[in-house]
């Protein structure tokens, strides 16, 4: 044992040796932590990276040779939409938060519930769970772009498919 | 209290969850489409990745959604409470592999760019490498039309004076006019003339002019030159290197035909390399003129091939036609140049390019 503390200063010597002495009385780890709660903020994470990808993904069509080609602009409008829906759907995800189950009363055999429109939240409700109004588009906007870089290089056109000079 | 019903919200949210549910399909088909035209197209390949995630992405939503809808309306809201995290889940997850995906367009974008800007460089070496082999050509079909006439001409000529000369005494011994004293000794005399005329035009073919001759940066060659070769080279994993003379090496020449040699010069050490073994070229001032030396570490020539090499028709048949050298040393003597070939077996092999820088004296010699 002295040949393994041989060098230490006297003081670390002893700290070393009495150190075992803190197993007898453990506090507690937290070593895991419980996942309860973060669901949504991981959620509301995930459409800010949503976001930001979107965002990139204009920026480089729109700042580059791409930006030029029909087919392209259509890709960066449908990541444009995206990015658009992200911060709807961000925003509705509180929304949804802010409204009690009170304003959405049910009557007795009815499927749809009716919204009672007490405050603005309500009617904030409302729109913002209409989100497919852009996130169709959006997707359209993909398959048209996609089909447009499909027919130039039908054409023989690699250049405006996006596949270089 | 005003109360909306919330069925629009409900249809928008049923029928868009389907038409992303398919417009995502869509999509992915066009991608495989895509990709079906060329399968080592990496915009195509990330079309398809990008459009997977896509797909992921709508169809978990799209399902969350229509399954919500449809356990309200059996009247099990309950059961959706307990899909209810899970759906969320995969949704979160797909949102992150798609932007996850998204982000690599930069990547795509460069390799894209560097692709084509590749493309246009073997396009350019390719048109530059089919006009100098049709420049070789010619050259070579000059050269061969011109040799063979003097050929023709030297052995002809001899006898063809002596006819006429004959001919044209035996007329004038006869003292008269050869029309009059022999109808055929005439036309002997006049066919004399006709081949002696001919012997004039095979010469004068040799002495054709030749291309044009002007100041030329011989580093500047030798970069040409390697530029060219380079895709040859790094497909059979030979290095080529360069040391360049930051001095312009300027000479009087003929771009085109410098270009011939030097790039035959290359390609020869290139073929003599095995994959790994490297290329030299050095430039540099000599005396009273300028240098080009080609060196690699192959395995050299034979000391009895050694002095073969430059002789025409020689090294028929090892391969190629035999006659590339010979040509090469005709090139650089038109340039009242010197090439030097020194070699060793199995340490490889230098070839050194000397041309004067002052070449007044080139057009007198008349070789092209």
């Amino acid at each position: 044992m002295n040949s393994l503390f041989r060098g230490f200063p006297r003081w670390r010597r002893m700290l070393l040796a009495t150190a075992p002495l803190v197993l007898l009385a453990p506090p507690p780890a937290h070593a895991l932590q419980t996942h309860a709660y973060e669901g949504l903020y991981l959620h509301q994470i995930a459409h800010l990276f949503f976001l930001a990808a979107m965002l990139f993904f204009v920026v480089r069509i729109r700042r580059g040779r791409l930006g030029l080609m029909r087919p392209w602009q259509l890709m960066a409008a449908g990541a444009g939409l995206l990015a658009l829906w992200n911060i709807w759907a961000f925003g509705g995800h509180f929304v949804e938060l802010l409204v009690p189950e009170n304003s959405l009363p049910r009557e007795p055999g009815q499927v749809v519930p009716r919204l009672a429109l007490v405050s603005w939240r309500e009617v904030a409700y409302f729109i913002v769970k209409m989100d497919h109004l852009l996130a169709v588009p959006a997707i359209f906007c993909f398959y048209f772009g996609m089909r447009g870089i499909h027919r130039a290089l039908a054409a023989g056109d690699n250049q405006s498919a996006g596949g270089g000079a | 209290m005003i109360t909306l019903s919330l069925l629009p919200v409900w249809a928008i949210d049923i029928i868009g969850s389907a038409l992303m549910f398919v417009g995502s399909l869509l999509c992915l088909r066009m991608a495989y489409k895509i990709l079906a035209r060329d399968e080592e197209d990496p915009l195509a390949t990330y079309l398809v990745w990008f459009c997977g995630a896509l797909c992921a992405f709508a169809v978990s939503r799209a399902v969350g959604h229509i399954v919500k809808h449809l356990l309200v309306f059996a009247g099990r809201p309950d059961w959706w409470q307990h899909l209810a995290p899970i759906s969320g889940s995969i949704n979160t997850l797909t949102f992150v592999a798609i932007a996850s995906v998204t982000l690599f367009i930069h990547r795509m974008q460069t390799i894209i760019n560097r692709m084509a800007s590749d493309r246009n460089k073997i396009e350019r070496t390719g048109r530059e490498l089919l006009e100098l082999n049709r420049a070789l050509e010619s050259t070579v079909f000059e050269r061969t039309r011109a040799e063979m006439a003097l050929r023709v001409a030297h052995d002809i000529r001899n006898p063809v004076v002596i006819i006429g000369g004959l001919v044209r005494r035996l007329a004038q011994e006869a003292g008269r006019p050869p029309a009059a004293a022999d109808d055929r000794l005439a036309r002997i005399s006049e066919q004399a003339e006709r081949l002696e005329d001919l012997v004039a035009r095979f010469e004068s073919i040799n002495t054709a002019a030749p291309g044009a001759f002007l100041p030329l940066d011989l580093g500047a060659l030798a970069e040409e030159c390697v530029a060219l070769l380079a895709t040859e080279a790094a497909e059979k994993g030979v290095g080529l290197a360069t040391s360049l003379s930051p001095a312009l090496l300027l000479f009087q020449g003929n771009e085109r035909l410098m270009k011939i040699a030097i790039m035959h010069l290359i390609r020869n050490s290139i073929e003599a390399c095995r994959p790994g073994e490297t290329v030299r070229l050095t430039t540099e001032l000599a005396g009273d003129g300028v240098m080009l030396r080609i060196e690699d570490n192959g395995p050299g020539i034979a000391p009895e091939r050694l002095g073969l090499i430059m002789t025409p028709l020689a090294e028929q048949g090892r391969r190629g036609t035999g006659l590339g050298l010979s040509y090469v040393k005709q090139i650089i003597e038109g340039h009242q140049g010197d090439l030097v070939i020194t070699s060793q077996p199995g340490a490889g092999t230098e070839v050194e390019i000397l041309l004067p820088t002052h070449l007044g004296a080139l057009r007198e010699r008349e070789i092209w």
